[in-house]
Formats: C-alpha cells, sequence, structure tokens
C-alpha cells in the first residue's frame, strides 16, 4: 500500500540515519506527494531513529505538513490581519458551500483542498487567495469561479 | 555541598538538586501538577513558582526545575506566590473546567470561580505531558505524544487512532493529575482482536 | 538460610500523603528488628535526589543488598530507583517498592496505627521474599556465529544488503541465484512492481558479490534447535539420506506468499480473464495487449478488502506500462466503492492524461462478466452501465502459501488459525515491541508491496546487525526475568513448549526427541506460566521465583487475621486498578492486602495452597480478561489452577469459594472496588479454616500434592485452556468429559495418597490400612492401592507382621 514508494526510496537513500534529518525526510515527501501517509511516516521515522510519536508531533506542529491526501488544486485564502479586513472570511464562507467543505478539507473528487493562511505577504492585493500558484489579487467569489474552472480544465 | 536560604532558613544540597527537591527533603510543601517524582520535570503548569529574593528585587522561578545555587534566598508563602496561584488555578478552571482533582485543588487555594471564559466545559486535560513523560521514561514505549501547538495541542497517539505500539500498562493513568487519562486512554490502546485460540505449533 | 540478605528498608512520608494517615514509628519499631533487616529509615522523600542519596550512602556504609522502599506506585517508581541504584550494583529484582500510599494510607478508615500494622505485614512479607532471593548473576550475550538469512523470499537480499553495508559476515539461503531468473519470476508474488527492478537488481548483485556472504547450496530446511547466538540449522539433501547442518547465530526469515486467482465464479479462465501475476507476466513477455483491458480490484468480493489498495496500486502501475507502450489501448481500473483511491493528486492528473480511468462501482452491486461488456452499478446515476473488455485482471487472491507455511512450521513462527504470520504478540517488555521485525520479513509475514516487502528485510537486517554488534561489543545482556530449565529435572515431556506463546522454549539439538528443552532468554518474556505448569519443576523463573514468591506468600498469609486475605493482582488489570483506586481516593475494606505479580499466569498452584497452609483465610486473584492478557492466557492458566484448588477443597470439604478468579480493567479502579468488597464480604462470612490437627493435615496435603505430584501437575498442564477452545490438546474429546472422567480420578487417587504421605511422615510410626482408613474416612481398598503405590514409588516401606501389613514413611 506504499503509493509513496518511489520517493520513499530515494529519500532514505539520501538521508541518513539520525534525528537530525526528520524534518527534511518530512519536507521531501510533502514536496512531492502533497501529504505524509502514515505508513511513509512509519518508515522516516524509523530511519531517523525516532519513535513514530515524535514524527507525528512534528507533522503536526507544522501547518506545512499535511497527513491527509490533498486535492489536485489547492486554495489557499489568506485571513491576515488586511486581508481579514478586506472580506477574507467571506471569501472562505463562499467557497465553503460552494464546494461543500470546510476549510482545511478536501473536496469528495479530490479536486479542491481548501485551506486558510495568516498571511501571504501580499497586503497590498488584499483580500488575497492563491489557487495552486496563482495568486489572485482583490479576489471576488466571481473571480474565485473562473480560477477554479480554469484550473478544472488542466 | 551547597548552602542556600528556603523561608529564611539554612538547607543544604547537593549540586544537581533542584529547588523543589530540596524543599521536600526539608519538609517544606510546594504545591505542584505537572510534576512527579518517577519521570523528569517540565516546569510547565507553574504552579511551583518561588520567589527568589536578590536584595531589593526577587524574581520567580518554577522550583522543580531550578538548580539549586549557593547563596540563594528562596520563599515559598510570599503575597506575590499567593497571587500567582490563584491566577494559575483561575486559568486553570477556565482551561480544564472538567476535571475534579483541579477543582479540589483549587479549593483549598481559595479558588472557586474563574473570571476567564469557559471554551470546553467537557475539557479534563491539562496537556501537562506527564503521561507522555511517562510512557517515554517508565515504559520506553512513547505510544502517546503531544500534538499540534498553541490552543490546538493534545495528547494522543499518532493519527488519533488506537496504536499497537500502546501496551496498555496504565502508567499514564496512574501519573495524570486531573483524570483526564483516564478517558484519552480509551483512544489510545487497542482492543484485542477476540481469537481464543493460537496455538503456536 | 539467609542468602546474606542485608535489607534496608526506607519508609516514605510522601509530603502529607502517607505520613498523618500512617504511623511511621510504629511502622518502624515493627519492621527494624526483623532477620536480615539491617536498617530502617523514615525518609521524607525517598525517590527524589535528596532521599536517593541518603539511601546510596546507607548502601555503600553497610553493604545493603536488598532495599524495600515503602512508598507509592511500583509501576511508576521502581524503575528510577533500579537506575540510581545500579551503579551500587543492585539490580533488578534486589529492590521492592511497596505502595503503602496507595494501598494502605488513604484507602480506608483505619487508625494510623492500624495502618502502620498493615503496612507492617507487607512489609514484613517483602522481607520474606527478599531472604529468598538469590540474585542471578547478569549474564551477556556474545553471538559470535554469523546471521543465517533464509526462506527465500525476495526480502532476502534487502536484508542481506544492509547486513553486508554493516560489515557483517552472514549466510543467505536462496532458492536461486540468477538475478535474472528471480526477477522473471517476482511477478508472481510482486505484480505490477517492475519500476523497482532496476535498484533490485542491484541490490541482488551487490549481495552476491559482496564478500560478507556466504552461499549455502540450496535446499529445504528441515529443521533448527538451539537458541540466540546459538542455532543450528539442518537443511535437506535432495536424493540423500543425510543432512547438511549449520551454526547460526540469528535467523531472518524471508518468506513471501502466495497469489492465487480466484475461482470461476469471477469469469476466471486463464485466457481473456485474467489474474494479475499472470498478466504481469505477459506484459513482461512485451505481449502489450490491444483493445480494452479492464482491471477489476475484487478484493472486496472475493473477502480480502484489506488488500484492495495494493492491489489497485499493481494495477495503476501495469495500466501505465500499457498506454506508455501502446497508446491506444483502453486501460479501465473498476474498483469498489469503499476504496479509497491509493493515488496521490499528481498521479491522478497524470493518469487523467494518459488515459487511464478510475471507475466505482455500487459495493452493493457485484460486477457481473458477460460476453465483451462489463456490467457494474454506478454510484452517480444508480444505472447499471457497461464497459467494454478484452481483457479482464482480477485481483488476486493472497495466501501465506504451502511452501512459507512449511518453513514457518519448522522455525517455529507459524499460528495454525491464522493465515499469515504477523500476530499480536504478548506485549511485556518495550524491546518485545517490534521483535517480530527482526527476525520475519516478506508478503508471507502481511499481505503487502515489494517495496514493503524490501523494507522489512531491510529493518530486519538492520535489527540484526545492532544486535550482533551489541553482543560482539560485550554490551547485550540476557534480562533478568526469563526463565531456565533444570536439564537434570526435564524430561522432555514439552508441556512447557506447547503453553509458551512467546515461542521461546525450544529443543536443546536437532536429533530425535527425548532431549531437555532449552528457553531462549532472549525470546523469552519472563511470562512464567510455563515454569508454574512443568510437571517436574525443573523451570525457574529467575529473579522472579517460585520459591521467593512462596516466602512473601506464606510470611503474608501467616500475619492474616480470621477476617483478612491475600489478593494477586497483575500488573497489566489488578493492580493498575488498584493504584489508581488509591489515587482517587477511593476506599475498601482494609481486610485486603494486595500483592502485586507481573501474571497470575506465574503463580504455580503451591503458592495458592502455602497461603492457606499458612493461615489466610481466603486468596482473590485478579487478573485480565482473557483476550486482555499480556502474557498470552497466563490468566486462563491461573484459571485452571484456581479450578484444581477448588476441587481439593472439596475433598476437603472446604468451602471452594475460599480462592476465586476476578478480571478487572485497569481503567475501572471502581469495578475493581465492588469485586473486593464481594469477596471480603464472603469470606467474612464463612470465617477462617479451623486450625484443626485434620484440617492442617488436609492443608499440608494439598500442599504436597500440588508442588511435587508429577502425575497431577501433567495432567493439569495438559488441560490448562478453556473447554470452549477449539485446540484441546491431548484426544480431541470434551473438556468436561476429560475433567470427570480422567481428572478428577486421577486427582481423587493421588490426594489421597498425598494424605497418607502427610499422616505418616508426621506420625513416624508404622501403620496398618484399617486405622489409616478410619482416620481418613476413606474405604479400605482405596487405601490399600494408594499404600502400594507408595511402596513402589519408594516413599513407604512394608513390613508384615502376623501376615498384616504395616506400612512406615520412609521419610
Amino acid at each position: 500500500m506504499l503509493q509513496q514508494a518511489e520517493i520513499l526510496e530515494s529519500v532514505l537513500e539520501r538521508y541518513p540515519s539520525k534525528p537530525e534529518y526528520l524534518i527534511f525526510m518530512l519536507q521531501d515527501i510533502q514536496a512531492d506527494c502533497g501529504y505524509i501517509a502514515p505508513e511513509s511516516m512509519e518508515i522516516i521515522c524509523e530511519h531517523a531513529n525516532v519513535p513514530i510519536t515524535q514524527g507525528y508531533s512534528v507533522a503536526t506542529f507544522y501547518q506545512s505538513f499535511r497527513l491527509e491526501p490533498q486535492g489536485e488544486h489547492e486554495i489557499k485564502v489568506c485571513l491576515g490581519t488586511a486581508c481579514h479586513l478586506k472580506g477574507g472570511e467571506r471569501l472562505v464562507e463562499n467557497l465553503e458551500r460552494k464546494l461543500d467543505i470546510h476549510r482545511g478539507e478536501t473536496t469528495e473528487d479530490m479536486m479542491f483542498t481548501l485551506n486558510t493562511v495568516n498571511c501571504l505577504g501580499a497586503c497590498a492585493m488584499a483580500p488575497v487567495a492563491v489557487v495552486d500558484d496563482e495568486y489572485i489579487s482583490s479576489t471576488t467569489p466571481a473571480k474565485l469561479d473562473k480560477s477554479l474552472k480554469a484550473a478544472q480544465q488542466q | 555541598m551547597i548552602t542556600f536560604q528556603i523561608n529564611d532558613t539554612p538547607v543544604e544540597a547537593e549540586p544537581g538538586w533542584t529547588v523543589l527537591e530540596t524543599a521536600r527533603h526539608y519538609g517544606i510543601e510546594i504545591p505542584t501538577l505537572c510534576y512527579h517524582e518517577a519521570v523528569s520535570p517540565s516546569g510547565a503548569c507553574r504552579l511551583c513558582m518561588v520567589e527568589l529574593r536578590d536584595g531589593d528585587w526577587s524574581k520567580l522561578v518554577a522550583s522543580c526545575i531550578f538548580p539549586v545555587a549557593e547563596g540563594i534566598r528562596i520563599y515559598t508563602e510570599t503575597e506575590r506566590i499567593d497571587n500567582v496561584r490563584r491566577w494559575i488555578f483561575e486559568m486553570l478552571l477556565a482551561e480544564v473546567p472538567a476535571s475534579p482533582e483541579i477543582r479540589e485543588m483549587a479549593t483549598q487555594y481559595g479558588v472557586e470561580s474563574t473570571r476567564f471564559s469557559v471554551k470546553d466545559p467537557d475539557e479534563d486535560c491539562m496537556v501537562c505531558g506527564l503521561c507522555t513523560r511517562a510512557c517515554e521514561e517508565i515504559v520506553g514505549l512513547s505510544a502517546i505524544s503531544l500534538m499540534s501547538r498553541g490552543v490546538h495541542k493534545k495528547v494522543g497517539a499518532p493519527f488519533s487512532r488506537p496504536t499497537e505500539v500502546c501496551v496498555a500498562c496504565g502508567c499514564c493513568v496512574t501519573i495524570c493529575p486531573t483524570g483526564a487519562m483516564r478517558r484519552l486512554i480509551e483512544s489510545v490502546r487497542e482492543t484485542p482482536e477476540v481469537t481464543l485460540t493460537p496455538l503456536a505449533v | 538460610m539467609n542468602n546474606n540478605a542485608k535489607i534496608g528498608i526506607f519508609l516514605c512520608k510522601c509530603g502529607q500523603k502517607i505520613e498523618p494517615m500512617v504511623d511511621l514509628p510504629v511502622l518502624k519499631k515493627s519492621v527494624a528488628g526483623v532477620d536480615g533487616v539491617a536498617c530502617c529509615d523514615i525518609l521524607p522523600y525517598p525517590c527524589l535526589e535528596p532521599g536517593l542519596n541518603e539511601i546510596n550512602q546507607k548502601i555503600q556504609e553497610l553493604g545493603l543488598n536488598r532495599i524495600i522502599v515503602a512508598g507509592c506506585e511500583s509501576r511508576l517508581m521502581l524503575k528510577k530507583f533500579e537506575q540510581k541504584m545500579e551503579a551500587n550494583g543492585l539490580q533488578k529484582g534486589q529492590i521492592d517498592v511497596i505502595n503503602l500510599r496507595g494501598h494502605v494510607a488513604g484507602v480506608s478508615d483505619l487508625s494510623p496505627k492500624e495502618k502502620a500494622e498493615k503496612g507492617s505485614k507487607l512489609i514484613k512479607a517483602s522481607v520474606a521474599e527478599m531472604i529468598a532471593f538469590t540474585p542471578s548473576t547478569r549474564k551477556s550475550v556474545s553471538i559470535e556465529r554469523p546471521p543465517v538469512v533464509l526462506g527465500g523470499g525476495i526480502a532476502s537480499f534487502a536484508a542481506a544488503h544492509e547486513l553486508a553495508q554493516e560489515g557483517i559476515d552472514f549466510m543467505l539461503s536462496i532458492p536461486e541465484r540468477d538475478p535474472g531468473v528471480i526477477l522473471d519470476h517476482l511477478c508472481k508474488t510482486y505484480p505490477g512492481e517492475r519500476t523497482h527492478y532496476p535498484r533490485l537488481k542491484k541490490i541482488i548483485d551487490e549481495v552476491l558479490e559482496s564478500p560478507h556472504t556466504t552461499l549455502l547450496q540450496p535446499g529445504k530446511l528441515a529443521g533448527l534447535a538451539g537458541i540466540t547466538g546459538d542455532y543450528t540449522l539442518s537443511f535437506a539433501v535432495p536424493d540423500a539420506m543425510t543432512r547438511r547442518q549449520y551454526a547460526a547465530g540469528t535467523i531472518i526469515a524471508c518468506l513471501d506468499g502466495e497469489l492465487v486467482p480466484p475461482g470461476p465464479e469471477f469469469g476466471y479462465d486463464g485466457k481473456t480473464v485474467l489474474c494479475q501475476p499472470e498478466f504481469e507476466e505477459m506484459l513482461y513477455e512485451e505481449k502489450i495487449p490491444d483493445g480494452h483491458t479492464v482491471f477489476w480490484v475484487c478484493d472486496y468480493e472475493t473477502g480480502q478488502p484489506e488488500n484492495a489498495q495494493l492491489s489497485a496500486r499493481a494495477a495503476f502501475n501495469m495500466g501505465k506500462f500499457i498506454l506508455q507502450n501502446n497508446p491506444k489501448a483502453g486501460v479501465v481500473i473498476l474498483y469498489n466503492e469503499q476504496m479509497p483511491l491509493p493515488v496521490t493528486a499528481a498521479e491522478r492528473k497524470f493518469a487523467r492524461k494518459m488515459g487511464i480511468i478510475w471507475v466505482p462501482y455500487d459495493k452493493s452491486v457485484r460486477p457481473i462478466l458477460q460476453a465483451d461488456f462489463v456490467n457494474f452499478g454506478s454510484i452517480n446515476d444508480h444505472l447499471e452501465h457497461e464497459l467494454p473488455w478484452d481483457q479482464i485482471v482480477l485481483s488476486p487472491i493472497r495466501k501465506m502459501g504451502e511452501k512459507s507455511r512449511t518453513a514457518a512450521k519448522i522455525l517455529g513462527i507459524l499460528h495454525e488459525d491464522k493465515e499469515f504470520l504477523s500476530t499480536h504478540h504478548a506485549k511485556v517488555r518495550p524491546e518485545m515491541v517490534g521483535r517480530e521485525e527482526s527476525y520475519l520479513a516478506g508478503s508471507a509475514r502481511y499481505a503487502c508491496d515489494l517495496t514493503d516487502a524490501l523494507n522489512q528485510g531491510r529493518k530486519a537486517g538492520k535489527k540484526n546487525a545492532e544486535m550482533i554488534k551489541k553482543s560482539r561489543g560485550g554490551a547485550l545482556f540476557v534480562p533478568q526475568v526469563v526463565c531456565i530449565v533444570d536439564t537434570d529435572k526435564c524430561v522432555a515431556c514439552g508441556q512447557c513448549q506447547e503453553l509458551c506463546d512467546c515461542g521461546g522454549i525450544g529443543v536443546a539439538e536437532l536429533v530425535g526427541g527425548g532431549l531437555p528443552r532449552v528457553v531462549d532468554p532472549m525470546v523469552c518474556t519472563g511470562g512464567g506460566t510455563c515454569a508454574a505448569a512443568c510437571p517436574y519443576n525443573a523451570l525457574t523463573l529467575q529473579n522472579n521465583t517460585n520459591a521467593q514468591r512462596e516466602a512473601r506468600v506464606a510470611a503474608l498469609a501467616g500475619q492474616m487475621a480470621d477476617h483478612e486475605f491475600v489478593a494477586y493482582a497483575c500488573s497489566w488489570a489488578g493492580l493498575p486498578a488498584a493504584d489508581n483506586a488509591g489515587n482517587m481516593g477511593l476506599k475498601y475494606d482494609p481486610a485486603i492486602h494486595i500483592l502485586g505479580v507481573p501474571c497470575l499466569g506465574q503463580l504455580d498452584p503451591s503458592i495458592m495452597a502455602r497461603a492457606f497452609l499458612e493461615g489466610a483465610p481466603g486468596l482473590l486473584l485478579v487478573g485480565c480478561s482473557p483476550e486482555d492478557c499480556h502474557h498470552s492466557f497466563g490468566i486462563d492458566h491461573a484459571w485452571s489452577r484456581v479450578n484444581l484448588m477448588k476441587k481439593l477443597f472439596v475433598f476437603c470439604g472446604f468451602d471452594r469459594r475460599r480462592i476465586t478468579l476476578a478480571h478487572a480493567d485497569m481503567n475501572k479502579p471502581e469495578e475493581l472496588i465492588k469485586t473486593m468488597e464481594s469477596f471480603a464480604k464472603a469470606i467474612k462470612a464463612l470465617g477462617p479454616i479451623e486450625k484443626t490437627p485434620e484440617n492442617m493435615s488436609k492443608l499440608q496435603s494439598i500442599y504436597r500434592l500440588v508442588k511435587s505430584n508429577s502425575r497431577v501437575r501433567l495432567l493439569l498442564s495438559a488441560g490448562l485452556r478453556r473447554p470452549w477452545e477449539h485446540t484441546y490438546r491431548g484426544d480431541q474429546r470434551c473438556a468436561l468429559q476429560y475433567e470427570r472422567e480422567d481428572f478428577i480420578s486421577a486427582l481423587k487417587e493421588e490426594f489421597l495418597k498425598s494424605r497418607l504421605e502427610t499422616v505418616m511422615t508426621k506420625e513416624k510410626r508404622p501403620f496398618n490400612i484399617r486405622e489409616l482408613a478410619s482416620y481418613l474416612t476413606e474405604e479400605k481398598k482405596s487405601v490399600a492401592e494408594q499404600l502400594g503405590e507408595l511402596v513402589s514409588e519408594g516413599h513407604v516401606n512394608v513390613q508384615y507382621k502376623e501376615g498384616k501389613p504395616l506400612y512406615l514413611s520412609v521419610n
């Protein structure tokens, strides 16, 4: 059941068996697969000589590590100060309704994952949303619709 | 041999001892919650705070982790300490309203209610980490750990699923100061499969 | 015999938690003068640095070699004490922690003096055990011999590779040495894994070329004997009567499972409806199919839903391969809607681009194959859709396979009622968790893919390398609490081996049977039920012996008042529950005196008998519920022994309820209190067993019987299962029948014999049959029979006076 088998192999070969390399290994898997599967966590922790609970603690501590399969497209809506004032929350609610999921979740067809972030550093463009790598400035529900449709066509 | 004072009484200690250990050895009681003799101290709950005075100024230190030092003056029952303890209990009553042990302890220190809003009236875990330290240091298995951070920090097994690493020894349940582990252990230990007959041939 | 025990007792004040509630000075006075006690001190906190300092000073000053701390929970504190006193030479077993706080101080309303008295009883019992205890010398394990990797599974190479990298010389037993052939055959056990073949080939090559590798001649595994560090393996030589033997240090079994096609009810015909392994073979031979290939992931329907993702993944890989070579082909993967897709987001995108279509079907409408089309129920519109097909590839059914089964049986790791080899072993010591991974790898262990199997192999290799390096550096020690066989007493009946679930007992040598058993100390989990069952008392659980336990219970039982009793609580259920009850401030009848024991299965019936012999009115045993037992069936074994005692009580006219088994959950202390209160009430109502000479003689007989009568012990250990279990050893007959017909009648005979012995050794004079029969209120015929047995056993001499036989005990 190791769907992350190939990347795991290269990770294990690249990093020595030491606890210091735990985060690097987790980052590599995260970058390649979008999330860290339970089996991968076990293998990485075993390779790094740390108990699984420690790997899990580290992965849950940082926002950038995900433990569940992500959708093909990630939508990040900024809820930082500027974006919050400019209605970021409403954008999130709108997406939640449209996609029928809560923030942090993935749609059933595994197409979209909706996440909120604390700041994207693009406050001049508030409210900001990012679909995959595309930054949308002065986001509106209509712009989001267009962007999601374009993503689905890919 | 290190000589210092607790409550104006001279006490003797060896290097490496903590203020709390020394105080207890001399029969001076300091309240604690996240401290247990069987595991290493963490200084998380801050209930063991004592005042360290140096001339005119003083600072608060966590006695469970503060190492003894020559000539320091420690005070365990001052107005400031009293205040600190009451604040801590008020915060605990808001964070962990469902623990009878905390409520009882708070009453002993004169705290019956809290001015802070209660987020979850059923919460009984104060995230002191004693259970995780017990599993790591006494049992050696690290079946549970602290996950997430900030207000979402909680105790559990990886992926919040029962884990076969847990051997259900109950050390975490025994060491838990609030009784929360009695509830949490059920989502950590695995219920064994009912087989009844394996016979190694 | 004192064993030179110099005991130091340290009483803990524990802030306000013990001191005012238990009168410590009175307690000190009570225990300080006991024989063997070198010192008794009251400390504020023995467990903190200041206290530990004082204890260590006393150890050095007085040469103490046993420490008793009367403080709090042994389960929590013992490790710290052991760690802090290790430097002074104290080891496991030499330190005892008595829970004065949780079992005495807060759990009843007795006065401080009365609580001190209760504490004193517990401490004196511990002193008795400490005196009876002879610590074993710490042994180190040296694994000089090479590890052997065998079994023929593909994981062998990963394990071997790891060993080679760690610089360890090893032996490798593989059926095939040509990498090409090996990879060719791999599709049969791991379909759809072609992308890993180049890396695998590299590993195989490196292993075959490594100077650390010793390739054994191919052959079938025929036998295994020995213990860790000292194994002897034998392989059958084809066409020869002899066997090849090798000496090995450790064993890594790499066993692969078997993949078989589903039955004809799935349409399987081997031509157009194929199974994954043969399809993979076809692809491997460059026969890329045209037209539509439908991979039906039918694991839910074949009864192996846990393997669905495995099959789906393989299907995905094969589908990719088809489309890479024949972009016009059609590939559909038809899967049960319950299965989460085992592909990442990137792979889903890629699949769509390539043209692999994932089609979920309604779980309640099973797909049906027809000519040219396969029907399935859509989960979107509930219409029955049809997929065109030219080839159907079904998921395989995964099994262990005969070859692996045979090998596993020889290696002693087979569990008859499980499909695969992985088990939930008794997890007792933390180092036992994950032990299986160090000796077993491959898809016979559990159904897995190639990477998983290789990872298992690598892990096994790594763990073995670690263990071997540690041992060769002199740092690998035998755990203190393991069983050991006295080969002079062992008659090789094999009961212990049958009972042991940790696989730690084997035969010393390979040749034939009738040879003593040997315990592998690196495998033994210290359960001790084997020692309690051995009919000839040939097994000893070191540092936790029967003699120790007997001394303790004798001392405690001897101090019991008429309504007080002893309760044995196992450290996985009863003891944690009792500790937690103490912590929670719950109260219960102070008549109860709790003794902790790792597993009730360790309790030899002689322990139970001794408790009553010394005057305990009742004995309660609180353990886990049957499926929870951490030592695997220890509680069931305890059940059988308790029932033996009950039967003997009936013979003697004592109430059966005086000894009772109970079950507890470590997280339900309130229920434990109910258990203890209920028993306390019953015992109070019964009162003590009157200490008449006749009763004492009866109790002595029971003790003598269960301790040293080999016939009874053998019958008991042969029946140490609960009656509903299928694998009832011996004849496959009804357990109740066995009990009624064989067991009880044998028990009656042997008990009578024991009673005769007791009477005759007490009064050293000749007896005639009539007076013995009348004293024991038994039939003369039975008495005569048993006297005859005693004579033939050499315990009794017979003389004839005026034609009538007179019997005199030899002892």
